[in-house]
């Protein structure tokens, strides 16, 4: 018997020996929300003290909903997540989003501003693979945003149906280092380029907000809500050179 | 799916185990479909992952929806191949290692042979520097140096710099890319060994470098200045 099959014998037979096994796992979860200060620290105990109770409470749901294709300590995981966000929402003194934000040690403040984004790198290649089918197109447009080269596997990956000639257009633009231009003038030659291979008609504007609306969504998601750091635009572009270039310490794209 | 379209907790807990086991690629298309274009699934997933991501897969055993019966691979390589590999290239260095040394001692016993007799004092001056000789000179070129290493990792005056690698005290090579934020300021790099010696120095207005050149194994520190004020000062180790 495997370590989830033997969860699942406890969840049905043991709930309470579950409970107490997945103690350091409950913890872990409340340490996420005292981080992103959803939570404050003097209510660390009472939080837990919740999960236990909802889960014993809720059990006869949980051996119900529960199907078994997730890890059932990932699913318990998740549980405890929605016990910890609905005592957070009942509290009569919810701290505001702002008042978070500004509470936040800034993370350009720090000198080892460097040791942050490497830890962040792995969180964020997880971020990228949430993008699923979407994610070899965006990586292109991230590219372009970063002033990186674009290989003909990159045009390929994000344009499987595109004809040779429109492919070979873009590279032999941005296949080369073309880090001088600015940023207003890269998707200004960019867009006819990026239209032929989308079969779109695009201005240079429409992919300028495109992409800004990209990264601003890679920043709440590397950053969490309520945010739990604080990277910025300028740290997403460290990130996006590090996937494909990686000097940060961790795995690189391949 | 839940009342409002979006992933329920057992397919968000789903995509989190996925994520951690680099099994994306294996989940339901639709499951993925949806990630894909969902903000709200794509946070709540992430909020997962955060908390598993540095679980112990080995101590979990097989996952149920992705199996995990197989034999854990790295590109298609069984690891007991790999194990097998790193263990032959172990020994054929081995051997070549100690083939070599025993050389060097033949060809040392034969010079020594043909040199002519000297006194005790003149013979001690020649003939190959000892590993005892060589352990000293890199263990020297190791210890740390007291004023730099007050100044490793602190922030000075100089506004407008950041700094994201190497990190302080890793190794680094010829290959390693030094790389900070100077909002287009000019810089001057500079890397000075223990001893306070300038190995190489460089005035850039580019935000990357690296060095091509790679110093003498030992420890070194890297300075940024800008505008004449020292801004930052990092340190790493060359194996």
């Amino acid at each position: 018997m495997n370590d989830n099959e033997e969860d699942v014998r406890l969840l049905h037979e043991h709930p309470d020996a579950l409970l107490v096994k997945y103690h350091e796992l409950f913890k872990m979860t409340v340490m996420e929300f005292v981080r992103s200060k959803l939570v404050r620290v003097d209510e660390y105990d009472e939080v837990l003290q919740t999960i236990y109770l909802e889960m014993l409470e809720n059990l006869p749901t949980i051996r119900r909903n529960y199907d078994g294709r997730a890890r059932l300590r990932t699913y318990v995981t998740k549980l405890a997540t929605n016990s910890c966000l609905k005592f957070a929402r009942d509290r009569k003194d919810h701290i505001g989003l702002e008042a978070v934000k500004k509470s936040h040690h800034s993370a350009s403040d720090s000198a080892s501003h460097g040791a942050l984004l490497s830890e962040a790198a792995d969180l964020f290649h997880a971020t990228l693979e949430l993008f699923g089918p979407r994610l070899p197109r965006i990586l292109v447009l991230l590219k372009l945003y970063c002033k990186l080269t674009i290989s003909m596997d990159d045009v390929s990956a994000a344009y499987p149906g595109a004809g040779p000639r429109a492919a070979a257009n873009l590279v032999k633009r941005f296949g080369s280092d073309y880090s001088g231009l600015k940023e207003k003038i890269i998707l200004e030659k960019a867009a006819p380029f990026l239209n032929a291979l989308e079969g779109t008609r695009l201005t240079a504007e429409s992919y300028r907000r495109t992409i800004n609306m990209l990264v601003r969504e890679m920043c709440v998601l590397l950053n969490g809500n309520p945010p739990a750091s604080s990277f910025d635009y300028d740290d997403i572009k460290i990130l996006v050179e590090d996937f494909f270039y990686p000097f940060l310490g961790r795995r690189g794209y391949k | 799916m839940t009342d409002d379209m979006h992933l329920n907790d057992e397919d968000i807990a789903l995509f989190a185990d996925a994520l951690k086991l680099k099994k994306t690629r294996d989940l339901p298309a639709s499951l993925v479909e949806h990630v894909a274009d969902c903000r709200t699934c794509k946070a709540q997933i992430l909020q997962i992952y955060r908390i598993i991501e540095n679980q112990d897969e080995r101590s979990l055993g097989p996952h149920p929806f992705f199996h995990g019966t197989k034999e854990p691979t790295h590109r298609g390589v069984p690891i007991l191949y790999r194990i097998a590999a790193m263990l032959a290239l172990a020994v054929g260095v081995g051997g070549l290692l100690y083939y070599l040394s025993t050389r060097s001692g033949q060809e040392t016993a034969q010079t020594a042979a043909q040199r002519p007799i000297t006194s005790p004092q003149t013979d001690s001056s020649r003939g190959a520097v000892s590993p005892d000789d060589s352990h000293r000179a890199l263990a020297e070129n190791l210890v740390p140096n007291a004023d730099l290493e007050n100044l490793v990792g602190m922030r000075t005056r100089s506004e407008g710099i950041r700094v994201f690698s190497p990190l302080n005290g890793g190794s680094c090579d010829a290959a390693t890319l030094f790389r900070w934020q100077s909002a287009g300021k000019t810089v001057q790099f500079r890397v000075v060994n223990n001893k306070g010696v300038e190995v190489f120095r460089k005035e850039t207005s580019a935000s990357r470098l690296r060095l091509g050149k790679i110093p003498q194994p030992g420890l070194y520190y890297w300075m940024l200045r800008t505008n004449g004020e020292l801004a930052y000062v990092g340190k790493f180790f060359v194996k």
